[in-house]
């Protein structure tokens, strides 16, 4: 799991929180006045899924992995999408290759084989228009 | 006449993507010279045509190819065989 750690306490005020976030060792930590506590809270980092019509279908994509889904309707492209997905995860988990920087953060992901499949996707939208 | 899964196959292969796992659908992977993961592409089993081009082109971007390339990789692929 992705540790979290959350600084708090019985005296913490609840709104002087402030996050700080490391995505590259996949931690994030909320930090409050000094004489707060400290808690960690394992997270495994989510995925996000962009769907859109294209000349007879649907795509689905997931940026963080890359992965690539497509379908007659936008059901189906996320579908198809869920299941490169979690077949690209399996690969990383049973075969434990090396990864190159540019996909270095994939490996917080694989994690996810542990959930149901059904909580991979935190969110599912259009791409914006500036999106490449 | 649209390009197949077979010929998407036939031009990841020749760019050094490799096959990894064949589940419901194939798992391909390019290594860099290190031999690390750079990325990924997946492949429907058989040799149905990619009717759809939004999705043709996503497929090419997935692989950071363009169009014109792969048609290149295939004639040459074509002449040699």
């Amino acid at each position: 799991m992705t540790p979290v750690a959350i600084a708090g306490g019985p005296a913490a005020p609840s709104s002087t929180g402030e996050l700080i976030s490391t995505y590259g060792q996949n931690m994030r930590y909320v930090s409050y006045p000094p004489h707060g506590s400290v808690y960690r809270i394992p997270v495994t980092p989510r995925l996000t899924a962009y769907v859109e019509p294209t000349d007879d279908g649907f795509v689905a994509t997931c940026p963080q992995l890359e992965s690539l889904g497509y379908g007659a309707d936008a059901v189906g492209a996320f579908l198809q999408l869920l299941e490169a997905t979690q077949e690209y995860l399996t690969y990383l988990s049973d075969q434990q290759p090396l990864l190159s920087p540019r996909v270095a953060h994939h490996k917080a992901y694989v994690r996810l084989l542990e959930v149901p499949v059904t909580s991979w996707f935190a969110a599912i939208g259009r791409p914006s228009p500036d999106a490449s | 006449m649209p390009p197949s899964w077979g010929e998407y196959r036939k031009v990841v292969s020749r760019n050094g993507f490799e096959l990894k796992r064949s589940a419901k659908h194939e798992t391909w992977v390019q290594l860099d010279d290190e031999g690390r993961v750079l990325r990924h592409t997946t492949i429907s089993h058989g040799n149905a045509p990619i009717r759809d081009r939004g999705f043709f082109h996503r497929l090419l971007k997935q692989c950071d190819k363009t169009e014109e390339h792969f048609y290149e990789v295939l004639k040459k692929g074509n002449r040699s065989n």
